[in-house]
């Protein structure tokens, strides 16, 4: 097993992926929509921070930049999608494309800022905190707020009907709602975590990089699923809890991984077997709790007889 | 005095131009009156459906003009004229979001012509008003209140559906086959609330069905429709008069399933 210190880096590592797990939950999961501008939308939150940051803002105000960033690049696929009816899986392929070039211009066409020489969220909660811990728990306060933001409003009478989007379109618009806002807010909120996620990943890593997007999608996707598997689907704030322990489950299984001899440069086929393997399990574990509701009926059954 | 549905002169065409065109209404005028409880029949294709959803507004017409409640809705998408409108389809599964609650539902359909913002999604006081409500249906949903809608069965969510269509007091009621995917026993029970509730309410109400024996028995009025024309109007006397015999005779109707 890896030693104590890859382990607290892999938790610490994975309350910032939690957040982007959580966008994805919202596109994935509650809109039912596959959406890939994560991959460009992460990458345009940390852009916006870096650039921020750079120019000497307080370090957590940038944090909302990196979340505006990545709103807007998700309300460029939302636009697509709905207004121009273009398939969600290709509106955010394009978006995705895009925004490569829209990075690299905020970035100010370098395709890396170091963030070494500037104050950090990380820094900061260096300097306030035992530096061992400091990290994750400044990563789990974020986190939480997140979680606590984002039940709340899942429970409000616009969340509601945010939440029947993905189920029935019809419903929503038979209850006076338009499907195409809710898509749009959506994607915008799903995207604006991406982007808040991309912010603290730069400010962690201490630099922004063009092409630390790719795969990220895959990544939050593999955290969802690993959440609920893992932890259970049972209510809302589950669902919201299990996709944040799914990162962070998921920057374990990579540091072991890593413990285990395996090259960085493997790390993106590590990723795409833990999904194909959680999705595997996602779908059997369906069917484990058919069977098993199977027996328990039988069994009542002989049991009357 | 005011009509509340006004459709003048609609066509649909659908697929214009191509080998596939198909005039799904042709010309078609209708005026209900306040009250008006029409049962509409006719023969698959005959435009039943497309009426429907041309007055709900899932697409917009190629000629035409409706009026709902003295309002112009003829280029109003169907979600702004949701607020004069309840519906219920054919499909148990289309009324409902099956992975939230019999209560979240319900709190999505009543807050339709309130503004939704960020206040409680629902309150304490309509979980409690919620549960006496649906006690009518006689069900035992009131007892499920915080169980998911996929977990009901295809009656109940009907059910659950035509309550969600009415709990903001629409306008307009439009049914398409609603108890036709029921077992009879359900379709009938499902029926009869429909019967009660129109009666109750006293909105307008259009209700497709395939079984004439419904159409002649329920409501004050029924039409019948042929390629996307109303060829028989009738009510009073004259419905009261007509049975379901007369009307084969009539219309030579050749669908089975509408003489069960």
């Amino acid at each position: 097993m890896m030693t104590l210190t890859a382990l607290l880096g892999a938790i610490e590592l994975g309350t910032i992926y939690a957040i982007l797990a959580l966008g994805v939950f919202i596109s994935f999961r509650t809109l039912n929509m596959p959406d890939l501008t994560v991959d460009g939308s992460i990458v345009t939150g940390m852009a916006v921070t870096a650039v921020l940051c750079v120019a000497g803002i307080n370090p957590f105000i940038t944090l909302i930049g990196g979340f505006i960033g990545g709103a807007c690049a998700g309300l460029a696929t939302g636009f697509l999608n709905t207004k121009l009816k273009i398939q969600p899986i290709l509106a955010g392929i394009l978006v995705m494309l895009a925004t490569y070039s829209i990075n690299l211009r905020i970035m100010g066409k370098t395709p890396n800022i170091p963030l070494t020489k500037v104050d950090t969220i990380y820094k900061v909660a260096d300097r306030l905190l035992p530096p061992k811990y400091a990290g994750i728990i400044l990563g789990a306060i974020i986190l939480a707020v997140v979680i606590i933001l984002l039940y709340l409003f899942l429970q409000t009478r616009l969340g509601f009907v945010f939440r029947a989007t993905g189920d029935n379109e019809d419903m929503v618009r038979a209850a006076g709602v338009s499907g195409d806002h809710m898509k749009l807010l959506g994607l915008a909120l799903s995207n604006g975590l991406v982007g808040l996620a991309g912010g603290m990943l730069a400010q962690n890593q201490a630099f922004a990089d063009i092409n630390s997007g790719t795969g990220m999608m895959v990544i939050g996707l593999a955290s969802v699923i690993l959440g609920e598997v893992v932890f259970g689907t049972s209510c809302l704030l589950r669902r919201l809890i299990a996709a944040s322990l799914g990162a962070v489950l998921y920057r374990i299984i990579i540091s072991q991984a890593l413990y285990l001899g395996m090259g960085s440069s493997d790390l993106k086929l590590v990723s795409a077997v833990i999904v194909a393997m959680a999705l595997y399990l996602g779908i059997l574990g369906e069917r484990g709790a058919k069977i098993r509701k199977k027996r328990t009926k039988n069994g009542k059954a002989a049991s009357n007889s | 005095m005011e009509k509340l549905l006004q459709i003048h002169n609609i066509t649909k065409i659908f697929g214009e131009g191509t080998i596939n065109e198909k005039v799904a209404i042709d010309n078609l005028s209708l005026t209900l009156e306040d009250g008006d409880f029409v049962t509409v029949i006719g023969n698959n294709g005959a435009g039943k459906s497309t009426l429907m959803n041309s007055i709900a507004g899932a697409f917009s017409l190629d000629k035409g003009q409706i009026i709902i409640d003295g309002e112009d809705v003829t280029r109003l998408p169907e979600y702004k004229r949701a607020k004069y409108i309840g519906r219920v389809f054919q499909d148990p599964l289309k009324g409902t979001a099956f992975d939230m609650t019999i209560e979240e539902n319900l709190a999505i359909a009543a807050a339709k012509c309130k503004s939704r913002g960020l206040q409680r999604g629902i309150s304490k006081a309509e979980k409690k008003e919620f549960r006496e409500k649906l006690a009518v249906l006689n069900m035992g949903l009131e007892d499920k209140m915080t169980q998911k809608v996929k977990l009901l069965s295809g009656g109940q969510r009907q059910a659950l559906t035509l309550f969600m269509a009415l709990i903001a007091e629409p306008k307009l009621l439009l049914l398409d086959e609603h108890t036709a995917a029921l077992d009879p026993a359900t379709a009938k029970k499902v029926l009869e609330l429909t019967d009660e509730f129109a009666k109750r309410d006293g909105m307008c109400t259009l209700m497709i069905t395939h079984n004439m024996h419904d159409a002649l028995k329920y409501g004050n009025r029924t039409i019948l429709m042929q390629n996307g024309k109303i060829m028989m109007d009738i009510k009073g006397t004259e419905r009261a008069d007509m049975t379901v015999e007369k009307l084969i005779a009539r219309f030579s109707i050749d669908n089975d399933r509408m003489l069960l």
